[in-house]
């Protein structure tokens, strides 16, 4: 039954027999919603007694599983009100009211409704998801983070946390256990709670041994129940990574873990200025040893190009040049918006502190005295790399979610568009929106709301690649530009990121919900300019909108 | 060897542990069914339902610690999630993982075989 040769036939196969399931599901439904609304009727008007409200509840409880795991959300959501409302009931021990009796009717009538819109989700979205990737590729893709606690429940809500967004946790009861695990692949980070029953594990010791048995660089994160000033000293000098206290906040290490997960976006781009080439080979070689990417310009006029193509993180411009001085040149520089917060450095053969002082004037952000040691080269100029990098980062991002702001992301659209059209390459573009946004702000708060968007940025930002640009739109619309993608594998990528988002749990303190996005897909050059592009993505997530919600549409073909 | 009284439940696990995992499954429809047939398929993991109408899985889950033969048996628990505590109290079991309902056919068995690897990594 199993063709080893390849290795999407289990899954196809699975995929076959759940579509049998659910045919057979939705047939049966109607008889069960009748045969819960028969129960509960036979509880009205002096029937109520506990064993009976017991087993009407226990029917409704399978139904939410069985619904859930074949699928079918909304009749698995729907049949959880009823769920919650009769746990009420069991739980105040009180016989319910003739106005409660209505809404069980009618709340056991929506979940017939949820059905049908369950169903038309479905058939959308499983031609797409059989020809997915297997699942076994996914899970080679995902981040190892490995949790060393005693006793569970901390670990197992993580692991069902985490796992939406593209962690995948091991559990060990101690650092032994750990020293002698095989984890099958390098983990990304590892968890370590300090508070054991015995009392606290030193954190100098846990990271060392870490260290030693885990690996040298592994990102080492404290879980303890002391939050005071000491037990925080000694993990950061213990050279942990992040420091929790219990309980935990689970929001907190998710984006503890997604910073110390994400690669490194790129190397610092340094674009040097001189028209001496000799010395400019000389710095080039020296920060391109260190792992900086370089470009020189010997021309200053040629600079401009390069500014929009490199986009350098670092500039560094001689004072003296032929045609065009450094301070000029900063000016022009710092005349473009996009270009105002980049650190530039001059560099000369003036050994005059002073005078040096003066040059920098008010464009330059540091002096050096040419030719520079390598060293002292490398680690000035990746330090205002890496601040630039921190400062534009604040300046460019919408500070709730981390992506780009709106005016970022149509600028980096635009950019791309030039380098499909120059290269003759793809470009995909994605709108993104989640579904019923106002409900949940009205529902649960706009702080709840928050928490929804922030979880979906950190989706996003796990799911696809760094060079994929990903930046706020508007209310609750992301805009995501695919570089040298074709609309198929872009729509491919955002339904798995519809599915997995819509699995989200999200915590209200008191309960939980989900919520679904909905997604429109464009592409260049059926677009040919941003503008276009975003147009004809907007277009056909209005489609998405209109055909039912939680689906992606590709502009111009429908779903 | 599974057990859950939800037919349709017991159904999805067989055949997503089956064609995707390559394991053998034998399916219980109750806790009392799973404890009758246990000694004869000597499963390698028991996976059960946390609320059934006969004996619910903490009594499957301790009538099983009690058997010899079971004493260390991996036990799942599966549950709905009826209330918040829940989890702490199921894991206070000592069980080998839980898993909650609904659950994503297509991993399933991945998570079952997570399970195992880290059980014998211990």
């Amino acid at each position: 039954m199993i063709n080893d040769n390849d290795p999407r036939a289990p899954v196809d196969q699975l995929e076959k027999e759940l579509q049998k399931l659910r045919v057979r599901f939705s047939d049966k439904l109607p008889g069960r919603l009748r045969e819960l609304s028969e129960e509960w009727e036979s509880l009205q008007g002096g029937g109520w007694n506990e064993d009976g409200a017991r087993a009407l509840h226990r029917s409704v409880h399978g139904l939410i599983g069985t619904a859930g795991s074949l699928g079918f959300a909304q009749v698995s959501k729907s049949a959880r009100v009823v769920e919650r409302l009769l746990l009420g009931l069991l739980e105040s021990a009180a016989v319910p009211a003739a106005a409660q009796n209505d809404e069980v009717h009618g709340l056991l009538a929506s979940i017939g409704e949820a059905v049908e819109e369950d169903e038309k989700a479905l058939a959308e979205g499983s031609a797409a998801e059989i020809q997915r990737v297997p699942a076994a590729q996914i899970f080679e893709a995902r981040n190892l983070i490995v949790v060393v606690e005693r006793e569970g429940p901390f670990a197992h809500e993580l692991a069902l946390q985490l796992g939406h967004f593209g962690f995948e946790l091991q559990m060990y009861q101690n650092l032994d256990a750990v020293a002698e695990a095989d984890f099958g692949r390098r983990p990304a980070a590892v968890i370590v709670d300090l508070s054991v029953p015995e009392g606290e594990v030193a954190a100098v010791e846990a990271a060392q041994f870490v260290r030693n048995t885990v690996g040298e660089d592994v990102p080492v994160v404290f879980v303890s129940n002391r939050s005071d000033i000491e037990a925080r000293l000694d993990a950061v000098r213990a050279g942990c990574r992040g420091y929790f206290v219990k309980p935990v906040n689970y929001s907190g290490v998710l984006e503890t873990l997604d910073r110390l997960t994400r690669c490194e976006p790129d190397p610092y781009r340094i674009l040097i200025v001189d028209d001496e080439t000799e010395t400019a080979e000389f710095h080039s070689l020296s920060l391109e040893a260190a792992g900086l990417e370089t470009v020189i310009v010997n021309e200053p006029l040629d600079v401009t190009a390069q500014l929009v193509e490199f986009h350098p993180d670092v500039i560094l411009i001689d004072l003296y040049m032929p045609g065009c001085s450094g301070q000029e040149l900063a000016k022009v520089i710092r005349q473009e918006e996009a270009f105002v917060g980049v650190p530039i450095v001059f560099l000369s053969r003036e050994t005059d502190r002073m005078k040096q002082i003066a040059a920098l004037g008010e464009t330059g952000d540091d002096f050096f005295t040419k030719p520079v040691p390598p060293d002292e080269l490398v680690s000035a100029v990746s330090a205002r790399a890496q601040r630039g990098r921190t400062l534009r980062l604040f300046m460019e991002r919408d500070g709730l979610t981390g992506l780009f702001s709106h005016s970022r992301v149509i600028e980096q659209l635009e950019i791309a568009v030039r380098r499909a059209d120059r290269h003759h390459g793809s470009l995909a573009v994605a709108m993104l929106d989640i579904d019923g946004f106002k409900e949940v702000n009205d529902s649960y708060g706009h702080l709840q709301g928050d928490q929804v968007l922030k979880a979906l940025a950190y989706l996003l930002r796990q799911r696809l690649r760094i060079s994929d640009v990903l930046g706020r739109y508007g209310g609750d619309e992301c805009l995501i530009v695919f570089p040298e993608t074709t609309a198929e594998a872009a729509v491919e990528k955002m339904n798995d990121i519809r599915r997995n988002f819509a699995a989200v749990e999200h915590d209200t303190g008191d309960g939980s919900f989900s919520v679904t996005v909905s997604c429109g897909v464009s592409e260049f050059p059926q677009a040919l300019t941003s503008h276009e592009l975003i147009a004809a993505a907007d277009e056909a997530l209005y489609q998405a909108k209109n055909a039912g919600r939680n689906r992606v549409v590709h502009a111009g073909r429908g779903e | 060897m599974l057990a859950d009284d939800e037919p349709d439940i017991v159904a999805i696990a067989r055949i997503a542990l089956e064609t995707v995992g390559g394991y053998e499954v034998a399916v219980c429809a109750s806790g009392n069914e799973l404890l009758q047939r246990a000694p004869d398929f000597d499963p390698d993991l028991i996976i059960v339902d946390v609320l059934m109408p006969d004996l619910g899985g903490h009594e499957v889950f301790e009538q099983l610690r009690s058997l010899p033969e079971f004493k260390d048996t991996p036990i799942v628990f599966l549950t709905g999630l009826i209330h918040e505590d829940e989890l702490d109290v199921l894991q206070s079991y000592g069980a080998a993982d839980i898993i909650l309902k609904p659950f994503d056919p297509m991993t399933l068995a991945d998570r079952v075989a997570g399970i195992w690897e880290s059980l014998n990594d211990q």
